[in-house]
């Protein structure tokens, strides 16, 4: 992967991450958790609220037994569980400090002391009962007890009265505990004690028991006061509030939270949207634009291909036409000495021509039984044209100057062969080629070059014939020889030499060498551009070379140059024995051919 | 999402509407029968499957260290749901420092232990398990144990779906002990039928109102819903001598100067069949433990046939477990 490849998939990830976020957000509100707690918190206060009565019921004695004051603990301990566990999973655990967590916590110490107080209450208003009921029985008792001594009657009415006003002041303080009544039964209480000590051991200790049960009411009572003071202004249903505030705020600070994800999330797809949209009218437009510029460019590659095709053509035309006037002299040798033996042969029938009639003259004589005389001197006649015929050799002459005749027109119709060999009309067609035969049959067109000009040395080892297009090679051929009979300066015989040879298995090479001037290296890299020439305008057209290169590319070989200013040129050309053997590589092979011829 | 939150809000209706009515119908009930002992349910709706398990448990001896006590061992249902020592014996023999209290009824107690500690039976069931004196081991321990009985663990994973654990465990153990109530005579008696007890129980019975021992044994449980402290008319640690920490009750858990011998009060039913009596297992006989509890708790004197008479009533409150009458200490 490319940098830019990394840092794309890495933007999508954000960019996706970022929408998955703001989805799970945008539901992250629990509603049945929130509402779940809601209603236990709703219960537990009605729960703390029945709690209090059962304890006040207790108290006045409406309840016979703790039993109402003891079953709201374990139905607090599983509400408290509830909303514990539904808080977890509301605001997730470990949100210290928070304003619910402050407020659980706020609400866990009001409970925990109110349960500690009702316990000590239970316990304390369980004595309290204890002593209260048994405190008349206690006095009746004494009394009865003191009586029954042998005690004066001064101190028995005033213990019986002490006993009587201790009963009814402690039984009185538990309706109405007021400070003066408790300091008057404490101060009875002592007077009893003291008076007690006149007592016999016995009944001492049983004064000493009821003055216990009478301190026990007096100070169970104020710890029962107490306790339900501290019990009623214990803020444990203002706690509870606490909390369902602190949770209605937290969910509507979760409410408004989701909202502006919900907001963010919006804003954020739309602006998703508008990106995949611009991103997408990009793409269009960039399409378009492509669509445009291939349109243009194929319209500029078609031209230039038409153009190239009309080049090409109008460089076979200039090398055809050069072609022609070479041929033509070619021809017109062989031709003169044609109709010079004819002219010959037109010479010597006269001479048959008097045989003939001599002969015939002679002949019809004899018919005619003519006198011996004419016949004579007719047959002499002829003697002597036969004789200056046979003498003259008339008949071998002819025969001589017709097979000189002949040779000539053998001549011409070898370079027609020739010409028609190398520029066969065939020629975009793909076919077995040697290149021996090609490099000859150039030669020979273009003999006209060359005569009187270079000497010819052919070094060729054995090659295979190659599969390509022969006329497409020939004209490679051509050009690169005439390029060379050119480069060879006038009034000297110049050295061409053609050599070929088997590189590899697959390959063929064909080097052509010149002993000419060699090329400039100033112009060396442009000699396969096309238009370049370095010949008078008009006389070349520039494409020469750049044919030839194209067209060993497009056979998948390769050509070399290499020069020496003043030593000479070779031009190495390498060959597969057998194209590339893809097929669609082959088609376009054949195509590019095609359009190059 | 508006559909859920409707359906939310009305099922916490229904819940709270439930609540109310429990509490609504709780009232006429108390109100049919003011007396302070009240009796118990005529039924208690339990998973049979738990119950059955949790009775497996609770006669498994594995959940020791050393594979040799189960918690029948020290709360035999044959004996009243304890074992009528003073105090327990546990693994290797060690002596525990408190008398085992009786598993009967023990879910009517408004809190388990003699100091409370345990809010729950489920919470109890860990406490045995992991005293060294008692069971002498620990959940990872018991759990490697059972989860290699295959038929155990189906068992449980029948009833819970998740395998040995110890919530399971302990969940199953409360279910069973809450299945042991033991109604009696006295309850029918409560319920309104006639010539259940004899004319010297009902004295009995009035004389323990008379005399305030129901001032602290009251409720459902005759006991259980509240603490006290012992010795609130006499210092009966003084007289008894040889203070330990078990002697400190709920202070072990408050550490509270006033719950200094503050104890849970023990329910009274099936008390007949659970002597020896007290945290201490001081009282060898039920005569002793109502004399203890007269001299220290109500701070007064009764004639011996007032106390014989109150334990008349309190023999009244041995009940039935499985159709079988429990059956006394001596």
């Amino acid at each position: 992967m490319t940098r830019n490849q990394v840092l794309s998939a890495a933007i999508g990830i954000g960019l996706v991450s970022v929408l998955a976020f703001l989805v799970v957000k945008t539901r992250s509100v629990d509603f049945d958790a929130h509402n779940e707690i809601i209603s236990t918190l709703r219960q537990l206060k009605q729960l703390d609220a029945e709690w209090n009565a059962d304890v006040l019921r207790s108290k006045t004695g409406f309840n016979t037994n703790y039993d109402p004051v003891a079953s709201p603990l374990p139905l607090i301990a599983r509400l408290e569980a509830t909303f514990q566990e539904r808080t977890t999973a509301v605001l997730g655990s470990g949100e210290d400090g928070s304003a619910v967590t402050s407020a659980i916590d706020a609400y866990k110490k009001a409970m925990q002391t109110k349960i500690a107080l009702i316990e000590n209450f239970k316990s304390q208003n369980a004595i309290l009962r204890n002593s209260s009921r048994y405190l008349p029985v206690a006095a009746h008792d004494l009394s009865a007890a003191v009586a029954g001594t042998a005690a004066d009657g001064a101190t028995k009415s005033r213990t019986d009265a002490l006993v009587n006003q201790l009963v009814t002041g402690a039984m009185t303080y538990i309706l109405t505990p007021d400070g003066s009544l408790r300091s008057s039964v404490t101060e009875k209480s002592a007077s009893l004690g003291e008076l007690s000590n006149k007592f016999a051991p016995e009944l001492r200790e049983q004064a000493e028991l009821f003055g216990s049960h009478v301190d026990t009411v007096l100070r169970q009572q104020d710890a029962g006061d107490k306790l339900l003071t501290e019990l009623t202004t214990l803020p444990t249903a203002a706690r509870i509030d606490a909390l369902t505030d602190a949770y209605n705020s937290e969910h509507d600070q979760q409410l408004i939270a989701q909202q502006n994800y919900r907001l963010a999330l919006i804003a954020y797809s739309a602006l998703l949207l508008a990106g995949i949209a611009w991103l997408a009218s990009r793409l269009f437009k960039s399409y378009r634009l492509l669509r445009r510029s291939n349109a243009s460019l194929k319209k500029a590659h078609d031209d230039l291909k038409e153009s190239q095709t009309y080049m090409v053509q109008s460089e076979k035309m200039s090398a055809l036409g050069q072609m022609v006037a070479g041929i033509a002299h070619e021809i017109n040798t062989p031709l003169a000495y044609v109709k010079g033996t004819i002219d010959l042969l037109a010479e010597q029938i006269g001479q048959i021509k008097g045989l003939a009639r001599t002969s015939y003259t002679l002949t019809r004589l004899m018919r005619e039984q003519a006198d011996k005389a004419t016949v004579k001197q007719h047959f002499l006649e002829l003697e002597g044209v036969a004789r200056q015929t046979i003498d003259g050799n008339v008949v071998e002459e002819m025969g001589s100057l017709l097979e000189t005749g002949s040779h000539g027109i053998g001549q011409i119709s070898e370079i027609v062969l020739n010409l028609k060999n190398f520029s066969r009309l065939d020629r975009a067609k793909v076919s077995e080629f040697n290149v021996q035969e090609g490099l000859d049959s150039t030669l020979l067109l273009a003999h006209n070059l060359l005569k009187n000009k270079v000497r010819i040395e052919k070094e060729f080892d054995d090659v295979p014939p190659i599969t390509c297009s022969p006329s497409q090679i020939n004209q490679v051929f051509l050009n690169i020889i005439s390029n060379a009979a050119q480069a060879i300066p006038d009034g000297r015989m110049g050295v061409l030499t053609l050599r070929t040879s088997q590189v590899n298995e697959d390959t063929v090479c064909v080097e052509i060498q010149d002993d000419g001037d060699g090329i400039p290296s100033d112009i060396l890299p442009k000699i396969f551009d096309p238009f370049f020439t370095t010949k008078e305008i008009g006389k070349g057209t520039g494409m020469g070379l750049s044919i030839s290169y194209k067209i060993i590319q497009e056979h998948g070989g390769r050509i070399e140059v290499n020069t020496e200013p003043g030593v000479g040129t070779v031009f190495s050309i390498e060959l597969p024995v057998k194209p590339n053997q893809d097929s669609s590589a082959a088609e376009t092979f054949e195509d590019d051919l095609l359009l190059a011829a | 999402m508006k559909t859920r939150n409707m359906q939310s809000t009305m099922s916490a209706a229904l819940t709270l509407t439930l609540a109310i009515a429990g509490a609504l119908s709780a009232i006429p009930a108390q109100a049919q029968s003011n007396e302070p002992i009240q009796p118990l349910p005529l039924e208690i709706k339990l998973d049979p499957r738990r119950v059955a398990l949790g009775d497996k448990l609770f006669n498994d001896k594995r959940l020791s260290k050393d594979n040799s006590i189960a918690c029948a061992g020290c709360h035999s249902l044959a004996t009243g749901g304890v074992d009528r020592a003073p105090v327990s014996t546990g693994i290797g023999g060690a002596k525990g420092p408190i008398n085992a209290p009786t598993v009967f009824n023990s879910g009517f107690n408004f809190r388990q232990f003699w100091d409370g500690r345990a809010a729950s039976l489920e919470e109890q069931a860990a406490g045995p398990i992991h005293n060294p004196k008692e069971m002498g081991s620990n959940w990872q321990a018991v759990t490697a144990k059972l989860a290699q009985d295959q038929a155990l663990v189906a068992e449980i994973n029948a009833i819970y779906g998740d395998g040995v654990q110890p919530k399971n465990i302990q969940d199953a153990i409360a279910t069973f002990e809450r299945s042991l109530v033991t109604p009696s005579r006295f309850d029918r008696h409560l319920r309104g039928e006639k010539n259940v007890l004899s004319a010297d129980e009902l004295q009995g019975y009035q004389l323990f109102k008379n005399y305030g021992c129901v001032a602290c044994h009251q409720g459902t449980n005759v006991g259980g819903n509240m603490f006290q402290v012992f010795g609130v008319m006499g210092d009966y640690f003084k007289k008894r001598g040889g203070i330990n920490d078990a002697d400190l009750g709920r202070y072990n858990v408050t550490k509270v100067e006033a719950d200094k011998h503050v104890f849970k009060v023990p329910s009274l039913r099936n008390v007949a069949a659970t002597a020896p009596y007290f945290h201490d297992g001081s009282a060898a006989t039920l005569e002793d433990a109502v004399d203890v509890m007269f001299r220290y708790q109500l701070g007064r004197a009764a004639p011996a046939k007032d106390k014989g008479l109150i334990v008349k009533f309190l023999h009244t409150l041995t009940g039935e477990y499985k159709g079988k009458p429990l059956v006394a200490s001596r």
